[in-house]
Order: C-alpha cells, then sequence, then structure tokens
C-alpha cells in the first residue's frame, strides 16, 4: 500500500471509530447536563434532587423520560438543545430558562421546595435516569 | 438630721402605698391614668410640672409579686396560647419589665381600608402617628427617627440586601431599645414629681359611670391587704394592656349588663396578635452572614427583615408580615417559643426563653449557606376571636379573663404566599432558593401546627373607629358614648400590621396625651 493510500484509509478508519463515539459521548453529556440543575445541585445533596423529582412526578405524573427530555430541550430563548449541543452552553440556556419561570411566575411548589419549572423537570429526569 | 431628711424626701414623693391608706379613703385629681406601663407611664412623663394632678395607679409594687400577678390568670380556649398568668408584668413598668426591646413602625398600608381584610382601616393614618413616633423613641432609647435601609446603611456598611430589587421584597428596618426597663428608668421622674401620685397595689376592680353611663364618676381600687379605696377625676384613662383594659369595662356591669363602652358588644373582641412561627428555610448558592438581617441580643441596634411591598399584597390579597432569618444550625437547636413560654410563673418562662436562645447567640457573625426563615405576621381582625369574662373570679373579686384566639385560613394563606414571592424573587437573583415547611404545603390545609406561636402582643380588644357600631374609641382614643373615659394602649389597634407593637403603642399613647392636655383645659 502505498504510504499516501495508508495514510488515507487509516484517517478514514480513525474516524469511522472516533466520530460515532464523539456522537456518543455528546448524547451522554447531554442527558448528564439536562438532569442535573446547577444551581439546585449546588445546596442540595443527590438524595434531595431524587426526592424532589419523585414529588414533580408525583404532582404530574403523566410526564415520562422523553417527555421530559424534550420539554427541556424546547424553547431555550428562542434556541433549540440539540445533542450536539455543548455543555456549557445547554447549562447556559437552562440557566435563562429557569430565570424566565422566576421571571413569568412559572414556578411550582414541590416537597416545600419553590422552583422554577424547568429546574423540577430537570429534578424529574435525574430521578427516572 | 437623717430623720429630717428622711421626712422631707418621703412627703416630697408622691408615691403612696394604697395597702397604707386608711381603708375607704377617696383620691382625688384631675387626671386618673390606670396601670403603669409602657403606656400610662408615657402619658404621665408627659404631665410633669403641668398645673394638673395626676393619679397614676398600678397595680403592683415596683418589683414581682405572684400574688398581684396572679390576678392575670384566666383561661385560654382556641389557638392553643401561652398562659395568660406569666404573658403580662404586674408591676411598675408592666411588661417592658421583661420585654426584648423590638421595635418598629407600622407601613402606611397598616392603617387603610385593605377590601381583602374584614373590619380594617384605623381612622388615622400613619401621617397622624409619624410627629409620636418621633417623640416615642425618645422614651425607647432608640436611635434616630430613621427606618429607611439607605440611612442604616451610611453607618452600616455591611447591611448588603439579600435582594438587589426591592420592588416585591423590600428590607423592613427594627431597631432595638436596650430595653428600656421603664420601671427602672421612670420610676424616679415619677415619684419625684410633684403633681403625679402614684399609687401602687391600687388594682381597679371596678369603674362606675353616672346614671345613663355617660360620664365615669369613680373607679374602685383594692388590694390583697383587704383595703379599698374610691378614685374621682375629670378624666379617665385606661392604660392596663389589651386584655385587662377590656376585662375592667367588661366586669364594671353595675350600670350596664354588658359592661361599659360596650353597647355594640365590641368590647373584648377583635383580639388579635402576631403569629410567630418557623417558616421555611432559605438556602444560598454562596455562604453568607446577611448582617442585615442577623441579632445578637443586647448588642444589635438595628437590623432587618423581609416584608413584601404594598402592591404586592394588594394584588394577592395577603395580610402584612415579615420574615426574619436565623442561621440554620442554630435554629435547629432552638425551641419553639410556645414550648418554652410554658410557666405560669413569668420569670421561669422567661428563663426558658434565654436558655433557648444561647445557640443563636453564638453563631450569629459566620458565615452561613442556610437561614431558618421566621415568619411574623398579623391578623385580621375577627369578632370570634376574643376576650370575654368567666364566673371564677380572683381574690380581689373580679370575674377572671378568658382568651379565645382564633385564627383564619387568611392567616395561613398569606404566609404561605410570601414565601412563595421570596421564593419567585430569590430565585429570579439566582441567589438562593426557599422551602416552605410541612405545614405550609398543603394549599387546602387550614390546620395550625403544634409550634404555632405568638409575639406576647395583645391588641384590638377596644379597637379605634369613628363608627361607635364598628369600634370601642374613637379617633382620639375616648370611649364612644362616654365623655371622659380614654383607652391607651394596643387594646385600641385596628390591626396588628408586622412590628411589635410597643413603638405604636407609645406613639398612640403620647398623641392621646396631647388631646387630653386640650380637653382638661375645658372640663
Amino acid at each position: 500500500m502505498k504510504r499516501s493510500a495508508f495514510i488515507y484509509y487509516s484517517l478514514i478508519g480513525t474516524a469511522a471509530v472516533v466520530v460515532p463515539s464523539l456522537r456518543c459521548s455528546n448524547n451522554h453529556n447531554y442527558l448528564q447536563v439536562l438532569r442535573q440543575p446547577k444551581f439546585l445541585s449546588h445546596i442540595c445533596d443527590a438524595a434531595t434532587l431524587l426526592y424532589i423529582g419523585k414529588g414533580y412526578l408525583e404532582n404530574f405524573p403523566l410526564y415520562n423520560k422523553e417527555q421530559l427530555v424534550n420539554k427541556l430541550m424546547k424553547e431555550n430563548g428562542g434556541k433549540t438543545i440539540s445533542k450536539n449541543t455543548g455543555s456549557s452552553l445547554i447549562t447556559s440556556l437552562l440557566d435563562k430558562k429557569i430565570k424566565a419561570d422566576f421571571e413569568s411566575g412559572r414556578t411550582v411548589v414541590i416537597k416545600g421546595w419553590i422552583l422554577a419549572e424547568t429546574e423540577a423537570q430537570q429534578c424529574a429526569l435525574f430521578s427516572l435516569s | 438630721m437623717c430623720t429630717f431628711f428622711f421626712i422631707v424626701i418621703k412627703s416630697l414623693s408622691m408615691h403612696i402605698d394604697a395597702r397604707n391608706l386608711e381603708n375607704n379613703s377617696v383620691i382625688e385629681g384631675d387626671i386618673c391614668i390606670v396601670g403603669a406601663g409602657a403606656a400610662g407611664i408615657s402619658i404621665a412623663l408627659e404631665w410633669i410640672n403641668s398645673p394638673y394632678k395626676v393619679i397614676l395607679l398600678e397595680g403592683g409594687g415596683f418589683s414581682y409579686d405572684d400574688r398581684v400577678q396572679e390576678l392575670y390568670d384566666g383561661k385560654t380556649t382556641g389557638q392553643p396560647y401561652y398562659p395568660l398568668k406569666s404573658c403580662r408584668l404586674h408591676y411598675f413598668g408592666g411588661t417592658t419589665g421583661h420585654w426584648a426591646g423590638f421595635c418598629s413602625t407600622l407601613d402606611p398600608i397598616d392603617f387603610r381600608k385593605r377590601d381583602w381584610i374584614p373590619e380594617s382601616g384605623w381612622p388615622i393614618n400613619r401621617d397622624d402617628l409619624d410627629p409620636f413616633y418621633a417623640r416615642a423613641q425618645k422614651n425607647l432609647d432608640l436611635g434616630p427617627y430613621n427606618y429607611s435601609l439607605s440611612f442604616w446603611q451610611k453607618t452600616h456598611p455591611l447591611f448588603k440586601p439579600l435582594l438587589a430589587d426591592d420592588r416585591v421584597v423590600w428590607n423592613k428596618i427594627w431597631q432595638f431599645s436596650p430595653p428600656t426597663r421603664f420601671g427602672e428608668k421612670y420610676k424616679a421622674p415619677i415619684v419625684n414629681a410633684k403633681n403625679i401620685h402614684l399609687y401602687t397595689y391600687a388594682n381597679v376592680t371596678d369603674i362606675t359611670a353616672n346614671e345613663n353611663t355617660s360620664h365615669i364618676k369613680e373607679v374602685t381600687i383594692k388590694n390583697y391587704a383587704g383595703k379599698h379605696h374610691k378614685v374621682r377625676a375629670k378624666i379617665f384613662v385606661l392604660a392596663c394592656c389589651a386584655i385587662q383594659n377590656a376585662r375592667v369595662l367588661l366586669a364594671s356591669d353595675k350600670q350596664n349588663p354588658k359592661g361599659l363602652g360596650n353597647g355594640n358588644d365590641l368590647v373584648g373582641r377583635n383580639f388579635m396578635e402576631h403569629i410567630e412561627i418557623n417558616s421555611g428555610e432559605l438556602w444560598l448558592g454562596r455562604p453568607d452572614p446577611l448582617h442585615l438581617y442577623c441579632i445578637n441580643f443586647g448588642i444589635t441596634k438595628v437590623r432587618s427583615e423581609l416584608a413584601i411591598s404594598e402592591n404586592k399584597q394588594e394584588e394577592n390579597k395577603i395580610l402584612n408580615g415579615t420574615i426574619s432569618l436565623t442561621p440554620l444550625s442554630a435554629a435547629k437547636t432552638m425551641k419553639p417559643m410556645i414550648e418554652l413560654w410554658n410557666d405560669n410563673d413569668p420569670r421561669k418562662s422567661l428563663e426558658n426563653m434565654k436558655d433557648g436562645e444561647t445557640a443563636d447567640r453564638k453563631e450569629v457573625s459566620d458565615k452561613h449557606r442556610s437561614y431558618q426563615l421566621f415568619t411574623r405576621i398579623e391578623q385580621a381582625p375577627n369578632p370570634e376571636s376574643r376576650i370575654t369574662l368567666e364566673s371564677e373570679r380572683d381574690s380581689l373579686g373580679v370575674p377572671r379573663a378568658t382568651l379565645h384566639w382564633v385564627l383564619t385560613p387568611l392567616e395561613k394563606r398569606s404566609i404561605r404566599k410570601i414565601h412563595e414571592l421570596l421564593g419567585q424573587q430569590v430565585g429570579l437573583e439566582g441567589v438562593a432558593r426557599i422551602k416552605m415547611l410541612d405545614y405550609l404545603q398543603d394549599e387546602n390545609d387550614n390546620s395550625w401546627p403544634s409550634f404555632t406561636g405568638g409575639g406576647w402582643h395583645h391588641m384590638g380588644t377596644t379597637r379605634m373607629s369613628g363608627d361607635p357600631k364598628k369600634g370601642v374609641v374613637d379617633a382620639n382614643c375616648r370611649v364612644h358614648g362616654i365623655d371622659n373615659l380614654f383607652i391607651a394602649g394596643s387594646s385600641c389597634f385596628v390591626t396588628a400590621g408586622a412590628p411589635n407593637p410597643t413603638l405604636t403603642l407609645t406613639a398612640l399613647s403620647l398623641r392621646l396625651s396631647d388631646h387630653l392636655k386640650e380637653t382638661v383645659k375645658g372640663v
């Protein structure tokens, strides 16, 4: 095999392995970010997040994992979160969405916690994951 | 020589122990003030060196006496409450003998008619009381008459508000009296004043009016030495506290079986307290000592509580209340006040309270991530929340009081809504989250938890109104239909606001005193 051909096929081969795994990694990452409410994670332990998440699902039992993911990915100040969106951008978009929730009164009371709807849904997703 | 000085001093002193008077004495003066607590003493001080003879009657002596204190004993029904015997102090200086010194003003909205609060609306407004608040500050050894955050931030640079936007949640300033013990501070000025005649052990047991109950002729005083006397004056002022003012009016039933000033069955009704209760937790994104909100008893002169703006109260149709913050780690070790203040002896209950505060003092200056939220809120005027008389009588023959304390769903809904508004604001600014306690979580649950307490603030039992059908006293604190009987103190409050009542009742007493100075000229 000529040297140039070797390099070409090697690159193709590497790409064939790395790109899907990158996509897989991104896919994994976006779910990780979606299910982790940033502010709440700072002040609550995992058990409390789980407790809140279960509480949310008690109040809204029709939500399943897919619906919660869709809900969290939609309507983020005109932008939609996709599976390829980077972690920091997802966090930033969710932050804005949480602020907008508080601003417009889209709040819920779950197990006594006064929360933005978005962060409560993040807890719910966490409890289902 | 010593004997000579003793005689001179005794003759200059205008203090008389009514136990030592010849039985059936008749005492006469221009003005008779019944009760020597914050209200009665504040009025008496205003009359020193005036040309009028002022009779100041105090049921107790200059220190605690259990036989006198026992006269305050009574039953409580309805919402569980503190023992009535230990709620107020029955000696010269009154309950300032053990008060904690919390002071703030009522807000303008507190005086207004609020269509979502039954029986709200004073016949006076905040502007009417402002000059008297300024004077009352001095009686209570408070700082400048200024309750704005920006003013106090000039001298307290660490006063950083929790929220930048104050349009929904604002910072209501409290000032702290040392606390002034009226019995200690004002004993000398009162007993040394030539025209103020202080009678101790002079419990008013009956008020006698003329035949058509339009004018008070005299009051009867008794003590446990078995003596009884009469006091006659041109003007009488009841300043015995909200429970006792109502009690003596109801008990004075010789001419009218309903009692004096009670033609419209209002005396004793609308008893109000501040509901004071743990209500939630504040969890900060970053630990902060929150200097503006913390208190170190005996040291702190000024602090703030979180309050809801007037337009948000109106929009949400809620009562006025405030939230104070205590580091959660300290608060968790503190027992509810209703459990601590459980002894009939006020000295023992006070000791229990002091023991409960120890942890708080240690931790106040540290940075904390979590704080206990403690709500202090007015209760809506409610005719069913009331003082009545029981058949049992005290040792001086006066029927004992019963307090039937009743709360309504509005109080609970208001506490919940206050937390929702605060939760929304801290979330919006990204500084914290709020967690309400369990008892607030079900919107349809109107019950109260076992740790529900009050502030020992008794108000509203002789409420003020321009309309005799709606109030016991008029805007000048004169009992409707009786030309020379006035009432001083928090029993005249129409609504309670959030603040502890001492500053307001002192201001109201000074306003009454000014009015009496004009009135007495024409008598």
